[in-house]
């Protein structure tokens, strides 16, 4: 098999209609794949990231370069490519309380201490006047050995000490 | 019978719906061996739908018992014709499915359902289920018209967001 090349890019800009369509016209007139990507907007800002391939070793200012013609430059990181998908348990994590700063360092320092994961963080501010609600969404895998009980109560315990709400599921998954 | 290869998306049969069984005739005798015999071949499988071994009938064999976590179920069970008449309820599950290999997604489904169906001998039938079978139930069902899980894969982030609006 020929050997394949593997980038990450990602673009943030301001929002506006066809910048996925360019910038993927972009890769695609220059050979790549996209092998996996995730685009959003953000309080207007649009953010996206692309894992492409190529057969074509390529610098990473090289990549960036030909995007020059549409006004938005990524930022490219070349990596080895090899997949590294955690194998423990997953689980999904919520997060909720009044809104201050502080609560994603918290919580997510409790994650990293107990060496968990995580694989996906999505947060936002709700609410319309003073009493602001922060939300916060985990995903996240745990190692094979990891003691379930005692890091969802250094969570829990951590949670308290915030003001917020945790509630952690383990996720079920399964092939039909 | 036989083992069946379980077909793999984008294989067409897959995305047909399939047709009503009408009698019982030898080769849907054959169908539904077969459909048993390939399940227990997947060591893991719970459920098969008769288009995934290539066969457009409406015809589903499942069995929750393989789930070692699912403690209420109702085994073994062959559905002709299946119809989910009520529905209530919501669970969450993250599904895979053997013809959509190395892809799962979080899918929204009914957490109890009754289901009218004939069973092998043609004889009108009731089920209820809930939990992993209902969910298993409602997954196989969903091929034999050709919607496989990837259709009803929720975003997380729109399910969390997706109120815009208030008052």
């Amino acid at each position: 098999m020929d050997k394949n090349f593997s980038y990450a890019l990602s673009f943030v800009s301001e929002d506006s209609k066809g910048l996925v369509s360019e910038a993927a016209k972009v890769l695609f007139e220059n050979g790549f794949n996209i092998a996996d990507s995730s685009s959003t907007l953000l309080q207007g800002v649009f953010s996206m990231i692309f894992i492409v391939t190529s057969g074509s070793d390529l610098s990473e200012e090289a990549v960036a370069g030909m995007f020059k013609k549409t006004g938005f430059i990524p930022s490219v990181f070349k990596f080895s490519g090899e997949r590294k998908e955690p194998s423990g348990p997953h689980y999904s994590i919520s997060v909720y309380g009044a809104d201050k700063p502080g609560i994603v360092h918290e919580i997510t320092s409790v994650l990293a201490e107990n060496g968990i994961n995580i694989t996906d963080l999505q947060t936002k501010v709700t609410g319309r006047h003073a009493s602001k609600v922060y939300i916060m969404m985990i995903e996240a895998a745990a190692c094979e050995n990891a003691n379930e009980k005692s890091w969802t109560e250094a969570l829990q315990q951590r949670a308290r000490l915030t003001g917020t709400d945790v509630t952690c599921k383990k996720i079920e998954e399964y092939e039909f | 019978m036989a083992v069946k290869d379980v077909l793999v998306y984008p294989h067409p049969a897959l995305k047909k719906e399939a047709a009503e069984v009408t009698e019982m005739t030898e080769e849907i005798k054959n169908v539904i061996t077969d459909l048993k015999d390939t399940m227990l071949s997947c060591g893991h499988s719970t459920g098969i739908a008769a288009p995934q071994i290539g066969s457009l009938s409406r015809i589903v064999v499942f069995d929750a018992s393989r789930n070692k976590k699912c403690a209420e179920n109702n085994g073994l069970t062959v559905m002709i014709n299946p119809e989910i008449v009520e529905h209530e309820g919501m669970i969450t599950f993250r599904e895979g499915c053997m013809s959509v290999p190395d892809f799962t997604g979080n899918v929204n489904r009914a957490q109890r359902v009754v289901v009218h169906y004939m069973d092998e001998e043609m004889k009108p039938r009731v089920l209820n289920a809930s939990g992993f079978e209902a969910v298993l139930i409602q997954h196989e069902t969903d091929h034999l018209d050709g919607i496989l899980f990837v259709d009803r894969v929720i975003s997380k982030r729109t399910d969390l967001f997706k109120r815009k609006k208030y008052g």
